[in-house]
């Protein structure tokens, strides 16, 4: 495994300030975001992105998605072990939730002035001063299928590679669909995940002008407080989260250090509006109950649930709701964490990210907390595991991502016990 | 038993044209969609031609009590929807007493970045631009200001999917592929796995891209992709042919219906052909370049092949992804070399791209709607424009005029920047 995260740039900080409940939300300071309703956000701090870039001369016109997703994937293909001769590079693929990439804005606002006339762009003009602005491969890297074509250049990854985008399931779908590709024999190895940043200029305002995002400016580090009655939205974040997915077989036969196994895969669309959910919930029951039927499981065997909990009022209602109705009763007893409310909202890059505590959750047998919560919201009632970390022995863990546009993912893990 | 998957409707958004019927009409024919630009104004711009969709209207393909939701998408998501509409009615698997439990139908897309309209970004970029440099904090205010509300939501992706999910109720598993010019085959390829393994029994299927526009044919020319010879618009896009100098962009979506087998023979279903294989590779050697020996697209073509059973000889006809690329046209070349073999005998082989141009995210699902054409008419639509052949192309291209042939299986290429191949076999039910 291997991340980039406002929380931490490896698995290992990640964990660590996970499990201390701190919090990677603050003010924006990557440029000057002080006259948008919301300024602030969860950053990637301690990476040296542009030292980064120029240690691959292959991505000279990668932005902080790209430079993200690899160092991530490298985290993750060191930590696998594997080394070129353990697997067929035609067997080994790539499988991403990832976002386009970061545009680049002064060549694009220089032109639009130079070619604005009070009411409308000249186009012939606009074409004429633009070209010679623009970088070629700045302009290629903002296709979201870029990540996944350097990644595979790193590994040599001649396999399957796939990218979608169904905004905040992506990387949770990504490792599902990874899953199934490894079941279908089409690849004993894949790399799984995501990557994603929108906090730029753009970025603010498209989910600005959604009111989705919160704009607590004055208390940022509170911000982001997942089913508490005083949320306002969720926390733009960015990062990259990366799995190494193996068939079972095929790792055993090399020794491998095994984390985790993925057991479940469920997918559902609410069909319903094109950022809300369903007020019953249904897609969200739907792809909870699919994955359990994938895992072969009965509600009752989950331990631990890694909530979507984005810190909408919508959302984190209706989820409660959806938990409750797949559950029964027993949703009262199952610890259900929003790790949002520390790590923000990483769009693309949430569901893999999320994967990765599930899976330390498993080996730590600690359930990282969902922090800010100071005022019960009647409507959502659950045990949350507010504030601290908890320490509890996890053997199979759900986690669930919903994404803009009605699309539901749930993934659902188990400890790996060689017997 | 494994589950089959058929095609049972298809919907066409062209720029040959609007509707099945009269794209197969115009494969056929030999006809250029390739045209001046209309879409905006060039001026004096050298590049002068692209492949439209003429005369698109998408309220005539949205049903009337979702036609407010049009004024909330770009260009390219109104195409994207429109065809897969088209393809919804044409299967009838969402009204009568044959409709599909809504959470046995899914969504599967593939889609490209999606250019922003740049008058609707320009007016709050022009007013923070002070002394030649951007102002943020003024363009945080104007931006939020001037952008319309749901712009974001105007250009994700994700968006021809959801709206498809929305006006057909379909609650099944829904993806949205953005794997760049394998996309759309990876989404029909996909939405087959999902079926296959019980997730679904219908799949609405789509592709879409959208290259005609100020931003894209920025990228376009900065990324040399741009043929300027001195040539009759229509015969600029020229795949495998000598004087070939690149792609000539393109617009447009293909709707698919695929369906479990039993379901569709239950139902009555019209059958158009079969889904037999799906496969996959990378080039893992440029970003910007392809393989100089097609090596994903070498790759793709086995996997395809080995996941439909068949052996190279017992595949008629290729769509190439052949797109006119120097470079990108010689490389799949090589690639059906050296998966078919290097004779006479081997398939036969034509691309699309002579007629539609350059439609991206698009390809593949265009080539699968163009295959069903050509298995019910049991004819190959020509490469046109071919007039010289070119050695470094050294297979059996299917050039200018429409051949009869006897056809059960077709394989489909796809793939580019990013290196990123699917193809796929269709073939008779």
């Amino acid at each position: 495994m291997g991340c980039v995260t406002p929380l931490g740039v490896t698995v290992e900080e990640l964990w660590e300030r996970a499990c201390s409940a701190d919090c990677g939300v603050v003010h924006i300071s990557m440029f000057d975001a002080s006259t948008w309703p919301s300024s602030i956000g969860a950053e990637v701090r301690g990476l040296d992105v542009a030292g980064e870039r120029e240690k691959r001369p292959t991505m000279k016109g990668a932005e902080r998605n790209a430079i993200f997703a690899i160092v991530a994937a490298e985290e993750a293909f060191a930590d696998s072990g594997l080394v070129e001769s353990d697997y067929d590079p035609e067997r080994f693929g790539v499988y991403l939730g990832a976002g386009e990439g970061v545009p680049d804005l002064n060549p694009l606002a220089a032109s639009l002035a130079a070619t604005w006339d009070g009411t409308s762009v000249n186009i012939p003009k606009y074409l004429e001063v633009s070209i010679p602005r623009h970088d070629a491969m700045r302009e290629l890297e903002q296709e979201p299928n870029m990540p996944g074509g350097h990644i595979a250049i790193a590994f040599n990854a001649q396999g399957p590679n796939c990218g979608c985008l169904t905004a905040c399931a992506a990387s949770n779908q990504a490792l599902g669909e990874a899953t199934e590709l490894i079941r279908h024999n089409d690849a004993e190895v894949m790399i799984g995940g995501g990557a994603h940043s929108m906090l730029h200029p753009l970025g603010l305002t498209g989910f600005g002008l959604l009111t989705a995002l919160s704009t607590s400016n004055d208390n940022p580090r509170g911000a982001s407080r997942p089913f508490d009655a005083g949320r306002d939205g969720f926390l733009l974040g960015e990062g990259a989260a990366m799995l190494v997915l193996e068939e079972l077989e095929h790792a055993k036969a090399r020794g491998a250090r095994i984390h985790a196994e993925i057991i479940g895969y469920g997918s559902s669309a609410d069909a319903f509006r094109l950022t809300d959910s369903h007020e019953d919930g249904r897609g969200a029951i739907a792809c909870m109950r699919y994955a359990l039927e994938d895992a072969g499981l009965e509600p009752d065997a989950i331990d631990y649930i890694n909530a979507h909990g984005t810190s909408t009022k919508v959302n984190d209602r209706v989820e409660t709701l959806a938990v409750k109705k797949v559950f029964g009763e027993r949703a009262y007893k199952i610890p259900v964490s929003s790790t949002k409310g520390m790590t923000g909202h990483l769009i693309a890059a949430a569901g893999a990210t999320e994967a990765i505590l599930c899976v330390k959750a498993i080996q730590d047998g600690i359930i990282p907390p969902t922090i800010n919560q100071t005022e019960p919201d009647p409507e959502c009632d659950l045990d949350y595991v507010p504030n601290k970390p908890r320490h509890q022995e996890i053997n199979i863990a759900m986690t669930n991502s919903f994404g803009f546009g009605g699309q539901n993912i749930s993934l659902v893990l188990k400890r790996y016990d060689d017997s | 038993m494994s589950r089959r998957t058929v095609i049972t409707g298809l919907g066409v958004v062209s720029p040959l044209g609007i509707g099945k019927d009269c794209f197969w009409e115009a494969l056929g024919s030999g006809t250029s969609g390739v045209g001046p630009v209309t879409l905006f104004d060039l001026g004096d711009y050298p590049v002068r031609a692209a492949a439209e969709v003429p005369d698109f209207k998408a309220r005539n393909y949205i049903p009337k009590e979702h036609r407010k939701a049009v004024k909330l998408m770009s260009r390219d998501v109104q195409l994207g929807v429109a065809s897969a509409m088209l393809a919804v009615e044409d299967a009838g698997i969402i009204t009568g007493e044959n409709r599909v439990d809504p959470t046995r139908l899914g969504t599967s897309f593939g889609c490209g970045f999606i250019a922003s309209d740049v008058n609707e970004i320009a007016e709050a970029f022009a007013v923070s631009v002070i002394d030649g440099k951007l102002d943020l904090r003024k363009f945080g205010i104007e931006s939020m200001k001037t952008f319309f509300p749901l712009w974001l939501l105007k250009y994700l992706p994700n968006m021809p999917a959801c709206h498809v999910s929305i006006f057909c109720n379909t609650q099944g598993p829904n993806n949205s592929l953005t794997s760049g010019d394998a996309a759309s085959t990876q989404a029909v390829g996909e939405a087959c796995r999902v079926i296959e393994r019980g997730g679904a029994d219908v799949m609405i299927c789509g592709g879409v891209d959208g290259k005609v526009n100020p931003i894209s044919y920025m990228r376009f020319k900065i990324l040399g992709n741009v043929v300027t010879r001195n040539r009759k618009l229509e015969e600029l896009s020229r795949p495998f042919e000598k004087s070939r100098a690149g792609a000539v962009p393109g617009e447009g979506s293909v709707g698919l219906i695929l369906e479990e087998y039993e379901h569709a023979k239950t139902r009555g279903a019209t059958i158009y052909a079969e889904l037999k294989g799906y496969g996959l590779g990378c080039d893992a050697y440029k970003v910007n370049e392809v393989h100089p020996e097609g090596r994903g697209m070498r790759i793709a073509m086995r996997n395809a092949l080995r996941t439909s059973g068949l052996a190279p000889d017992e595949i008629d006809l290729i769509f190439a992804g052949a797109n006119g690329s120097v470079v990108g046209d010689a490389a799949e070349s090589r690639a059906i070399n050296t998966v078919f073999g290097e004779d006479a005998g081997g398939p036969l082989v034509t691309s699309t791209k002579s007629m539609i141009g350059y439609i991206s995210a698009a390809t593949g699902i265009f080539d699968v709607a163009a295959a069903m054409g050509a298995l019910r008419r049991q004819s190959i639509p020509p490469t046109i424009n071919y007039d010289e052949p070119d050695p470094e192309c050294n297979v059996n291209v299917v050039g200018n005029t429409a051949r009869e042939a006897t056809l059960d299986n077709i394989l489909i290429n796809s793939g580019g920047f990013g290196g990123q191949f699917s193809a796929l076999v269709v073939g008779k039910c």
